[in-house]
């Protein structure tokens, strides 16, 4: 085989690959000059507004990942609230059009040190764990969370009939295994009668670890958030 | 893919035919609710005719309305900021268009099926009070950046209860993606008899109308048009606006409630699915998308009704009835309907 095939047929088995890729590379060029933009720009309110396409970008990057319930989240929480809330107080109080001249710069080089430092550390965080890890090439075959296993007798009727091909004629205690296209279009049939049948998505893996392993940490930040917004009300209110 | 044609589509065919049907399903809904509401019922509240010229009963007027905006001028006030007020109508549109994506017309017929079909619906709704601040900041205007403050306090106090109303669903469903809301309200009983089904306005009658007095709130439609109000702010944040950039306002404000009361059909109104069918066939993908038409014609002629019928709240009431009403409320409803969801 010619390299040249080679390549081809690499490229062929991870299509979805190099789509990610230039949908990432085009998100990350345009989250980098926002970014850019956000720290640079003497217009508070375009600071802001480029501020929102940042963060745009990181939920696509999470709805490109296949998560996205993070993704909303991203959108819902930070996009929806947070810049809401800072366009919201920036417009109370001085909504200027142009650029504010009294934007200060004097701090500009104590930033850089804290971007450069952020950096390196989050960097070296990446390096020291990732050094060695391989990256796999994504298989066309269908991943673990996409099979299930069922007994055939757990499985309503309508629903045997409907799959000759993956039940055939078989019954009773067989263990049937619905993958790829079949899993797509059928399983959210057989998971909704068959009781107690495991599907494993993305959500109820975030659920699963929400609710039980970091169930800890979860309430904690739900009482210092409850804790800031009493704070907040306290502050707000001086009678 | 949907087994009712068993042609092959590849995936570039399958997104253009997304794309049509998107556009379709978010503008074909906002010109009939324009025409059929906002023409006609209007008139026949207030006692007139409504534009009679324009075609058969008038309903070439939309044609008329349509052109006439694309001939005016697409005017930017002289101390405008040029790149955000002309970006600002497109932020609103987008939301809209972002929000159709996730309504189920049928058992295959949906443009994405998101396994956090409402959550992402509800947070791509919130994308649009960027757009009113960007519109009411950029114009230069002092009735544009108040509107756009009204705005923008309105839709965040009203999306909490928005949010809190669809909870009630998600416990009864067990999920929070849009097919399987269908399924189980088709698939629900009510005490043991299933005829029905159990459309959740029987069961969440209390969401339902609290998501309704929300989705008002939300769309700035009266009684909840502050942000808006013409006689003080003028038309709030879209003052300045003029040409085709104020018909895009005006087409994402009535998009966004003809989508908006498809997701509430579907929340709560059994969505595609009609009782005695089984929501397995293959019919629903034919006769489903009319069935949620009809469905969001009912919730829409509630909002208008309400739209003529009520004189606008001020400010200070807009944001009782929100935090001191809804909000309580929709907390307990949260509450009594995990407490029940846990007892049956």
């Amino acid at each position: 085989m010619s390299v040249l095939a080679q390549v081809a047929n690499e490229l062929t088995s991870s299509e979805v690959d190099i789509a990610q890729n230039i949908a990432f590379g085009i998100i990350a060029a345009a989250m980098i000059f926002s970014a850019f933009k956000t720290v640079t720009t003497a217009n508070v309110v375009h600071a802001a507004l480029y501020l929102v396409i940042v963060l745009a970008g990181v939920a696509a990057i999470f709805i490109l990942l296949g998560s996205d319930f993070v993704g909303a989240t991203q959108v819902l929480v930070y996009i929806g609230a947070i810049v809401v809330l800072f366009l919201f107080g920036i417009m109370l109080t001085k909504a200027q059009l142009g650029d504010d001249e009294t934007v200060e710069t004097e701090r500009r080089s104590m930033g850089a040190l804290v971007g450069v430092l952020l950096l390196v550390v989050m960097g070296y965080a990446l390096v020291d764990t990732f050094e060695n890890a391989e990256l796999e090439f994504s298989d066309p075959e269908p991943i673990a969370f996409s099979e299930i296993d069922v007994k055939v007798s757990d499985v309503p009727t309508p629903v045997v009939d409907a799959l000759p091909d993956v039940f055939g004629d078989r019954g009773g205690d067989d263990i049937v295994t619905i993958t790829g296209a079949d899993f797509a279009t059928l399983v959210p049939e057989v998971q909704r009668r068959v009781p107690g049948a495991e599907v494993f998505g993305n959500n109820k893996q975030i659920a699963d670890s929400i609710f039980s392993q970091y169930i800890v940490p979860f309430e904690a930040v739900s009482v210092l958030l409850l804790a800031a917004l009493i704070g907040a009300i306290v502050v707000a209110r001086k009678e | 893919m949907s087994p009712i044609l068993s042609i092959e589509i590849p995936f570039w065919g399958q997104t253009i035919f997304r794309s049509i049907g998107g556009l379709a399903a978010a503008l074909g809904p906002a010109g009939l609710l324009v025409y059929i509401y906002l023409f006609k019922l209007m008139s026949f509240v207030q006692s007139r005719l409504g534009p009679m010229e324009a075609g058969p009963q008038g309903s070439l007027q939309l044609l008329a309305e349509v052109g006439k905006f694309f001939q005016k001028e697409d005017i930017f006030p002289e101390k405008a900021d040029r790149i955000v007020f002309a970006l600002a109508p497109f932020v609103v549109l987008m939301s809209t268009f972002l929000l159709v994506l996730v309504v189920p017309f049928g058992p295959d017929a949906w443009f994405v099926n998101l396994d956090t079909g409402i959550y992402f619906a509800l947070a791509v709704s919130s994308v649009s009070v960027i757009g009113i601040l960007m519109a009411g900041w950029a114009s230069a205007s002092k009735y544009s950046l108040l509107g756009g403050l009204r705005a923008a306090g309105q839709l965040i106090a009203y999306e909490l209860p928005l949010v809190l109303a669809v909870m009630g669903v998600v416990i009864q469903a067990g999920t929070l993606n849009m097919q399987d809301i269908v399924l189980a309200q088709a698939e629900g009983e009510i005490f043991g008899f299933g005829g029905l089904g159990n459309p959740f306005i029987l069961t969440q009658f209390v969401g339902f109308v609290i998501f309704l007095i929300a989705m008002q709130a939300e769309l700035t439609q009266p009684p909840f048009d502050m942000p808006v109000a013409e006689s003080e702010l003028v038309t709030g944040y879209m003052t300045e606006y003029s040409g085709i950039r104020f018909l895009l306002f005006f087409v994402g404000e009535f998009a966004t409630a003809g989508v908006f009361s498809m997701i509430a059909a579907v929340l709560f109104l059994g969505g595609w699915w009609v009782p005695g069918l089984d929501p397995d066939s293959n019919l629903f993908n034919i006769i489903g998308p009319a069935v949620l038409l009809g469905k969001m014609f009912i919730v829409t002629t509630l909002i208008f009704w309400f739209r003529f019928t009520y004189p606008r709240f001020r400010e200070d009431q807009l944001q009782k009835i929100a935090w001191k009403f809804l909000i309580p409320i929709s907390l307990a409803n949260i509450v009594v309907t995990g407490v029940l969801k846990v007892v049956f």
